[in-house]
């Protein structure tokens, strides 16, 4: 019987492990841990794309100065007309029944302020300044200078661009990863065929065992047990719960012998998704074991964090189960979710909207979404369809970027090779009349 | 058995579908292997008899830079997808009769016969995940007995003779495989301390995981045997001792609780033997049975009943004289009155259950709200008797009503 090439694993997600539980602390923290951190990464990059010419200032130090050229590094804040408020839901002055949100909350009108330890100024910059394209909580240095009007003019903007990028180890085989999400299994029932051809296909039994042989792992990235909200019916809602709550259990069940099965073939990392049981805040905490007794007894199965880094052999892999990039497609212009991704690898930042829009737990003396180093491998799991690119950034940097659609839509997956980072959809499907 | 004898001795039910993969799982087989034999054997079949089968084919090839693994039905479809896919191949997936009755729906199995395998695939020390409580919802009774059994045993470790003579020869069996499929486990650990402190503590144990099994067989099995001179000699035993303080205060609960159960079953005899009119012995077995199905029907309101007597021990005590008298009249009260007044107007004056006076006259603290609230919920059936049997009521009450408003 053929055996699995061994390759070199680390899992680097420990940043994203709670320690502590304390809900209380203000976001404020966050914020401000973010722009310290990522001034400090800025510094050096603004001073070796624009020279030490202009100088780096805060907005403080202006004190309504005009034509004055300086970086200023600070956080943009998007002021948004239709941004979901929860102060403007419950203002009891505007005495509205709650409106269903919007799916985009972007305009034309929407208004960029940055903001540094002190002070804020509106930016402004024509072509420069996509504002359609920015979001709230991105951290960046602008170039430029004050006018009359009190407006920051523009002229270049400077992302952290997600740091140094190591080196990638050029093998002849090279060791091939599987990412798969959204498997739904409470839906399961209508692609049993797919999901039967997706195993045995993991298994290398459908003629590409020796294909098989260099797939090294594979990651779930999110909403396993269901891909969409709950549907909340106002009558007999315990009942309805109730129902709801059993569905979860049997599909927990349902998973931890599938999950069991595909171990004993392949490594398998399980990320919690935005409809999975799990926490809802970002970092989603790993399941905890007890969901997956039986899985849970192969040392090749593990739960993982969502956003999830790991190392495999040289590659680094930075994967989220989609919820940042869905929340950036609602407060942004951007046209799909490869834009959204390949923006926040630009930013630095792997969940920039969070905690404005995006739920995510208050850190007081860290940020761990800031990207210090450059992935080899970024994806983002749900998403609408599959896309993928080779993102070139600055010093030849090269990451594979890829949106991994939900199984229960497409019934694809994808593989990436993660030495040559060549990227491939797998499709399963069935034409019967 | 392998494929090929199977195929030979007509074993494989082709009426229905069958999976290729379904049967590299029975045979372990490769699934080529599987899918040569088959083919071979349906080829054979095809031409020595007028059987036609109906195949599905996975084709995978290239199509537009994606993989694609397709399921389709018959031959031309397969030739179609045969020459529409780059680098095209094409594998059984399944067959079955022609023309045969419809096939179930498909039922996704997870997979165990691997191809390709881990090089080292390795169980973690923890084989049994210690759930905490929690478990995935996948319960197993068996499991969860064990426990029960395992933890009693131990418990009384002087009066195990005694027991083995009550218990079924079945039940002292499953006891014995407990003890000697514990050793090592947590009860050996307590046999290890000094056994003047465990035996007390098992004691108590044992008699508090008695009433959380909850079952009434149990109880029934247990009311010749729980005197109360077994129970007061624990609790001295317990008292004597007050170093293992939880377990002795779950102990002193779980004993009063008892006695508690044991008054509110024999008012609930009472209430259903007065019935039961008949002198026959298997009329007598008969409603014993359906008591027992009456009794154990009332099972799922016991936890709340528990909580409420311990809430009810104390200030029942004290207020059991006090309220008597209130509890008659307030029983009499118990029908509406409706009449006409001075003045002509239709005065509805409304039942006042048997229990509101006791909410009102309680007294402010906490301990007899809750009796309050445990009172409203336990109404005695010899109270909701009497109630229904009390007359119309009489305008001399309905007066001494508004005199106490």
């Amino acid at each position: 019987m053929a055996t699995r090439l061994n390759c070199a694993y680390e899992n680097l997600s420990s940043s994203f492990l709670l320690t502590t539980t304390d809900y209380q602390k203000q976001f404020c923290h966050l914020y401000t841990h973010r722009l310290a951190e990522m001034t400090r990464l800025l510094t050096p990059l603004a001073l070796k794309e624009w020279g030490t010419q202009v100088p780096i200032m805060k907005l403080c130090e202006l004190r309504g100065e005009q034509n004055v050229q300086c970086i200023i590094i600070g956080t943009i804040y998007k002021h948004q007309a239709h941004k979901p408020s929860i102060l403007r839901d419950i203002s009891e002055e505007n005495q509205l029944a709650p409106q269903p949100q919007r799916q985009n909350y972007s305009e034309p009108e929407d208004k960029l302020i940055l903001e540094d330890e002190l002070q804020r100024v509106r930016l402004q910059g024509g072509e420069f300044l996509d504002s359609y394209k920015l979001a709230t909580g991105i951290v960046c240095a602008v170039k430029g200078g004050t006018d009359s009007d009190g407006f920051f003019n523009v002229e270049n903007l400077l992302f952290l661009e997600s740091g140094p990028q190591k080196p990638l180890n050029v093998k002849k085989e090279g060791s091939k990863l599987v990412l798969i999400s959204g498997l739904d299994q409470l839906q399961s029932h209508n692609y049993v065929e797919a999901l039967n051809m997706f195993q045995y296909w993991l298994s290398g039994c459908f003629g590409n065992h020796s294909e098989a042989q260099t797939q090294v792992r594979l990651i779930v990235a999110g909403n396993s047990v269901r891909s969409s909200a709950m549907a909340h019916v106002p009558t007999l809602q315990v009942a309805r719960q109730q129902a709801n709550a059993n569905d979860t259990v049997q599909a927990i069940s349902q998973l931890d012998n599938w999950f069991a099965s595909w171990a004993k073939a392949i490594h398998v990392d399980v990320m919690p998704g935005a409809y999975d049981p799990a926490n809802f805040m970002l970092p989603q905490q790993p399941f905890h074991k007890c969901m997956f007794p039986l899985a849970a007894q192969l040392s090749s199965f593990q739960s993982v964090a969502n956003p999830y880094v790991c190392r495999l052999d040289s590659a680094l892999v930075v994967g989220t189960s989609g919820q940042n990039i869905a929340d950036l497609l609602r407060s942004t212009s951007l046209d799909s979710s490869l834009e959204a991704l390949r923006c926040t690898l630009k930013w630095g930042h792997v969940a920039p909207t969070a905690p404005d829009t995006l739920a995510c737990y208050p850190y007081i003396s860290s940020d761990p979404f800031i990207m210090k180093e450059c992935p080899h491998l970024y994806f983002a799991g749900n998403c609408e369809k599959f896309e993928t690119d080779l993102h070139v950034g600055s010093d030849g940097k090269r990451t594979r970027l890829v949106c991994l659609p939900s199984f229960s839509k497409t019934q694809s997956i994808a593989v990436i090779d993660l030495a040559t980072l060549d990227c491939r959809q797998v499709k399963f499907s069935m034409e019967i009349e | 058995m392998s494929l090929q004898q199977a195929l030979e001795d007509c074993l494989i039910d082709f009426d229905r579908r069958v999976l290729v993969t379904d049967l590299l799982e029975e045979y372990k087989l490769t699934y080529k292997e599987a899918h040569e034999k088959l083919e071979a054997y349906i080829k054979q079949q095809e031409n020595s008899s007028a059987v036609k089968y109906e195949k599905r084919f996975v084709v995978h090839g290239m199509l537009e830079n994606d993989e694609q693994y397709t399921i389709v039905q018959g031959d031309d479809k397969l030739k179609e997808w045969l020459s529409k896919l780059e680098n095209s191949q094409y594998h059984l997936y399944s067959v079955e009769v022609a023309g045969g009755s419809k096939s179930a729906a498909p039922i996704f199995k997870p997979m165990h016969n691997v191809e390709v395998k881990l090089a080292k695939l390795e169980q973690r020390s923890t084989v049994k995940p210690q759930t905490n409580g929690v478990s995935n919802g996948v319960h197993k009774p068996a499991e969860i007995s064990k426990p029960s059994s395992s933890k009693e045993e131990p418990s009384k470790p002087d009066n195990n003779a005694e027991e083995q003579k009550k218990t079924p020869p079945s039940e002292q069996k499953s006891k014995a495989k407990a003890t000697t499929a514990k050793k090592g486990s947590i009860g050996s650990f307590f046999a290890a301390a000094p056994a003047a402190k465990t035996q007390p503590a098992k004691e108590t144990k044992a008699a508090a995981t008695k009433p959380a099994a909850g079952s009434m067989d149990n109880f029934f099995k247990k009311q010749p045997k729980s005197s109360s001179s077994q129970s007061s000699s624990i609790k001295k035993e317990g008292s004597a001792e007050e170093k293992n303080t939880s377990i002795q205060l779950f102990a002193e609960e779980s004993e009063e609780s008892s006695d508690e159960e044991e008054k509110l079953d024999k008012l609930r005899r009472n209430v259903i033997g007065s019935g039961d009119e008949s002198d026959e012995p298997d009329a007598k077995q008969k409603a014993n049975s359906k008591r027992r199905r009456i009794v154990d029907s009332d099972d799922e309101e016991q936890p709340q009943k528990k909580s409420a007597e311990k809430e009810l021990q104390k200030p029942q005590k004290q207020q059991q004289e006090e309220n008597e008298e209130e509890e008659s009249m307030d029983v009499e009260e118990a029908t509406n009155e409706t009449f006409l007044d001075d003045d002509g107007f239709v005065i509805t004056v409304k039942a006042k259950k048997p229990k509101q006076p006791v909410k009102k006259k309680a007294s402010p603290t906490t301990a007899t709200a809750a009796l309050a609230t445990a009172t409203k919920k336990k109404s005695p059936p010899a109270a909701s008797k009497s109630a229904k049997e009390t007359p119309k009521v009489k305008q001399g009450s309905i007066t001494s009503f508004f005199t106490k408003k």
